[in-house]
Formats: C-alpha cells, sequence, structure tokens
C-alpha cells in the first residue's frame, strides 16, 4: 500500500529565498505532527500537498496524486489552511455546507451538521461568521475540513488562537482522527501541543527536515548528541578547568555556583561528572541537564540549522 | 449555497456596493432630467455625450470596483485556500467568479443605460437603433471590462490601483489622443457601437464598422477570461 502522503526530495523556493530544501518523507496513518517555527516552511509544505503551488524539485503525491493537477483529490483531504480566512458575510453552516457540496458530498445538509457538532458549533452555526471570536473561526474552519469524512488531514497550525480548553478538546480530536485509521497531518511551533497529538514527528528547520520519529525518539536522538547540563558544585572554577580538557566537551560556562556544560555526548559527560569530581575533591551538589524536553532541542537545533544556513 | 451564490453575495458585498450603484443613478438621473428639460439640440448633445462616451466610462469604473475584488478579497481574507480545497475544476472556478462581477456590473449600470434610452427618445435618432446600440454597448462593454479586471485580480495584488492607472493612462489619455491607439481601447470599440445611430459618430470611437467592433469586444473578453482560467491553476496561493 502506498503512503497516502509522499514528498519525495522537494524543494520549493521564491526567487532567491529557499523555502524547502530536499525534504523526503512518506506518512504513516496515524497522526503525524510537523514541528517547525514560524517561517519554517510547514506552511509552503501544506501548500504543496494541497496543489496550491507546484514544487520547484521533486515530487509530491496525495492518496496517489498530484494534487496540482488534479484537485479532485479535495474529495478525500480535509483542509485547515494557516491563518483565519473565512467569508464574512456567511454563517458557519453555510460555509461548511458550501464546500462540502463542492467536494463531491450529496447529502451535504447532514455531513455539514454533523461535522458542526463534532466541533462543538451548534448554537452558533447559523450565525454570520463575522461576529465570531478567533476560536470559534477556528471551529468552523475545522468543520469544513471533517464534512467531507476525508482520509487524509492536513492541519496548519489547528490550535492557533484558541483557550486552553479548546486546546485541549482539539488535541483529543486530533488523537481521535488519527486513530480512526486516517492519516492527519498537524503542524504547531509548540513543541508540548505536538508531542501530546503525535504517532510521529517531524522536525523542520529552516526548511529542511531536521529530525524524525517519535516524539520519544526525536528526544533520544538529541540525548544522544548535544546538550546542556547544569551542574552546582561548591568550586565552579575548578571544575569548568577540568571539564575543558575533554574532548567532548563544547563549552563551559560559570553561573555563581554553577557550571553550565554544553557537550556533545551526554552520556560519557554522566560516566566522566562523578570520576572527574572525585579525583579532584570537588563536591558535585546538583546535576541539571536543562536540554531534556523537546523545546531546548528544538532551540538547539534552530541555532545550529541557522548558524549552517543562510 | 453554490459557488455563484458565493461569487454574487462576495461582488454586492460592502461599501463600495454605495459607490457602484450611486454612480450609475447619477448618470441616468442626468441623462433623464435632460431628456425633459433640455432644448431639441441640446438633448442630441446631450445624448452623444452621455450614451456614447460617459456610460462607457461608468461600465468601465464599475466593472473596475467590482472586478478586481472576484480574487483580491479572496486573497487578502485568506478564503482563496479554502476555495480551492474543493473539486471544482479550476476554470470553472474562474467562469463564476467571472460571471458574477459580469452580471453585477451589468445589472448595477442599468440605471444609466435606461436613463440614455429615456434621453434617447427625445433626440431625432432612430429609437430602434438606439434601443439595440445601447443594450449592446452596456453588455459588451461589462463583458470586457469585468474580464480584464478579474484577470488583473487574479495577476496582482494591488489590481485596483494597476487598474485605475489602465483606466486613466491608456483608455482615456492614449486612446483619446492618438488614433493609433484608439484602435487599442476596450473603450474605443464600445463606443463605436454605442455611436451605431449616427452616420458620423460625434465622439471619439474606433476606426471600425459597428459589427466589427462589436466582434472585437467578445474576442477580447473570451481570450481575456481564457488567460485567467488558464492562470489560476498556475498560480502560487
Amino acid at each position: 500500500m502506498t503512503a497516502a502522503l509522499e514528498v519525495r526530495n522537494v524543494s520549493k523556493w521564491f526567487g532567491d529565498t529557499v523555502a524547502l530544501s530536499d525534504v523526503s518523507f512518506e506518512s504513516s496513518p496515524g497522526v503525524v505532527g510537523l514541528l517547525g517555527h514560524n517561517g519554517a516552511g510547514k506552511s509552503t509544505l501544506f501548500g504543496l500537498l494541497a496543489g496550491f503551488s507546484s514544487p520547484s524539485q521533486g515530487t509530491v503525491r496525495v492518496l496517489g496524486l498530484d494534487p496540482r493537477d488534479d484537485p479532485s483529490v479535495h474529495a478525500r483531504m480535509g483542509l485547515v489552511p494557516d491563518g483565519e480566512g473565512l467569508w464574512p458575510f456567511l454563517t458557519a453552516r453555510q460555509t461548511v455546507e458550501l464546500l462540502a457540496r463542492h467536494r463531491g458530498v450529496t447529502a451535504y445538509e447532514k455531513a455539514a451538521a454533523a461535522a458542526l457538532s463534532t466541533v462543538g458549533l451548534v448554537e452558533a452555526a447559523d450565525r454570520k461568521v463575522a461576529g465570531f471570536s478567533k476560536g470559534m473561526r477556528q471551529r468552523v474552519r475545522l468543520a469544513q475540513a471533517l464534512a467531507h469524512d476525508p482520509e487524509v488531514l492536513l492541519m496548519d497550525e489547528p490550535l492557533n488562537g484558541l483557550d486552553p480548553a479548546q486546546r485541549r478538546a482539539d488535541v483529543d480530536l486530533v488523537r481521535e482522527l488519527g486513530g480512526s485509521g486516517r492519516t492527519v497531518l498537524v503542524s504547531s511551533h509548540i513543541l508540548a501541543e505536538v508531542e501530546r497529538m503525535a504517532d510521529r514527528v517531524l522536525v523542520v528547520v529552516n526548511g529542511r527536515l531536521v529530525a524524525e520519529g517519535t516524539p520519544a525518539g526525536v528526544q533520544e536522538l538529541l540525548a544522544q548528541s548535544a546538550r546542556t547540563v547544569r551542574v552546582e558544585t561548591d568550586d565552579p572554577r575548578k571544575l569548568a578547568g577540568l571539564l575543558l580538557r575533554e574532548a567532548h566537551v563544547d563549552s563551559v560556562g560559570i553561573d555563581e555556583h554553577a557550571v553550565v556544560v554544553h557537550t556533545s555526548d551526554g552520556a560519557q559527560l554522566a560516566v566522566q561528572l562523578p570520576q572527574l569530581a572525585a579525583k579532584a575533591r570537588i563536591l558535585l551538589l546538583r546535576v541539571i541537564p536543562i536540554g531534556e524536553d523537546l523545546e531546548s532541542v528544538f532551540t538547539r537545533l534552530t541555532a545550529s540549522a541557522r548558524g549552517a544556513g543562510r | 449555497m453554490t459557488l455563484l451564490e458565493l461569487s454574487l453575495r462576495s461582488v454586492v458585498r460592502g461599501k463600495r456596493v454605495i459607490a457602484v450603484v450611486l454612480l450609475p443613478v447619477l448618470v441616468g438621473f442626468v441623462a433623464v432630467m435632460l431628456a425633459v428639460t433640455a432644448g431639441a439640440s441640446d438633448r442630441s448633445d446631450a445624448y452623444a455625450t452621455l450614451g456614447g462616451e460617459l456610460l462607457v466610462l461608468v461600465l468601465a469604473l464599475v466593472g473596475l470596483v467590482l472586478g478586481v475584488n472576484a480574487f483580491g478579497d479572496e486573497r487578502d481574507e485568506g478564503t482563496l485556500g479554502l476555495l480551492l480545497a474543493t473539486t471544482v475544476p479550476r476554470p470553472r472556478i474562474v467562469l463564476t467568479k467571472y460571471a458574477a462581477a459580469f452580471a453585477v456590473t451589468w445589472i448595477a449600470c442599468l440605471p444609466a443605460t435606461l436613463g440614455c434610452l429615456w434621453l434617447a427618445t427625445a433626440t431625432d435618432l432612430s429609437f430602434g437603433t438606439a434601443v439595440w446600440s445601447l443594450l449592446l454597448t452596456s453588455l459588451l462593454a461589462a463583458a470586457a471590462y469585468s474580464a480584464v479586471f478579474v484577470l488583473l485580480s487574479l495577476v496582482l495584488r494591488r489590481a485596483i490601483l494597476v487598474g485605475l492607472a489602465y483606466l486613466v493612462l491608456w483608455e482615456g489619455l492614449l486612446a483619446g489622443a492618438t488614433t493609433a491607439f484608439r484602435n487599442l481601447s476596450v473603450g474605443a470599440y464600445a463606443s463605436r457601437v454605442a455611436a451605431a445611430p449616427w452616420d458620423d459618430p460625434p465622439f471619439d470611437v474606433a476606426d471600425v464598422a459597428v459589427g466589427v467592433a462589436a466582434v472585437v469586444l467578445v474576442l477580447v473578453t473570451v481570450a481575456t477570461v481564457a488567460a485567467a482560467a488558464w492562470r489560476l491553476p498556475r498560480a502560487h496561493v
């Protein structure tokens, strides 16, 4: 069986600006999280998958079809585009019905009603969208992506503008959609969200796919590579001097009673640190790994990619 | 709600509709006033000015205001992505948007067209010729101008400014000043059709027969709409 989303060696540039650089991945059923800061190329990737632009190089396939050439793919694909765009003069129901109808749903009234109830927009369904809050607009945009019961869902920052309760509800909804055999690609610049929604994470930095795996796997990948550890000690100067002689230590910083160590090999540091301290009779008060969560991993990848690129 | 209904509603919304309605109503009102109050020879001159020249300008301006929003609004409000995330063949999206802009432009200009028709009855020109030439002028000019501005709205972000510059500089100044450029102006062909009741048109028109002018306008419309239909699937959204 071919993957629902297939991106092969895709690059996209606008003039001199490279938005995506040699990105390849295949989706798997379930939720795939696309993690990246604003401007990393997430929306460009969604645009390519939705057929709104052509890749400068490489191929994009959705359900085996080229979305640029074949708009019929939208009958089986749901899209929540970036931003908050909606026709202000339509009601929520009109919007969802219109779009379901033009994606080949014959019973579009029923489908729209069901989708609106899924996203919790029943009472406000017949009000004009112009008066809606950001969160309500986002629910309409979610509903239109669900109404035609698509096999593939592309959601570009679907949690933007939602309050915490709505965020939680939508995280659950995305998980549920992914659990029902659909392929869901969901982007975010917030790591905690992606971690909670996705079975698999793709990390995009400056248009490049820099890491890929389960949320835990991505963490592990990063733990094996560079990380930052804060060591509180009674003699930070002496410890810093000793650590600097080690090959795996990239740099050290002294911060009051602590040494902040940047290392390329966290595992080796964990072994060496107690040995060094014992030999030099330095007291280790606390060892705090700073690079444990995806957030810092992501920040560091971003920083190194920035340093390497542009 | 169909795509055509959506397109029609997005054309007629907002404050711009007031401006779009006021201008033709004003021209129509002036035409009727002149028909009622002016002397016989003045009425003929007035009809030449209003029915021949001003009507085409009104159609151009209304066509501009309504046409450039066909895709401009969708892009500004971020709804183009939703519109394109449908199975509707792209040329049909363009045709529907165009049909809405054209229909509303023609209807919005009816007060001016009908006012000029009233004025025509008060002149000694052939009424039958005045009727068909006015209706044909309004239909063909609305069709051609809408097509040009819908295409502009698809290609450019600042379609209204470029469209206005096109009307003032190309259609107005260049076509008004030189005969060579006159035959390259939509307005001059439309005026040629409007000048059908006169043996010798009392205002500047394209240097062709009435039938040829009508065919040129139809061809310009078809070619421009086709260009827009070709362009949408290739546009970057």
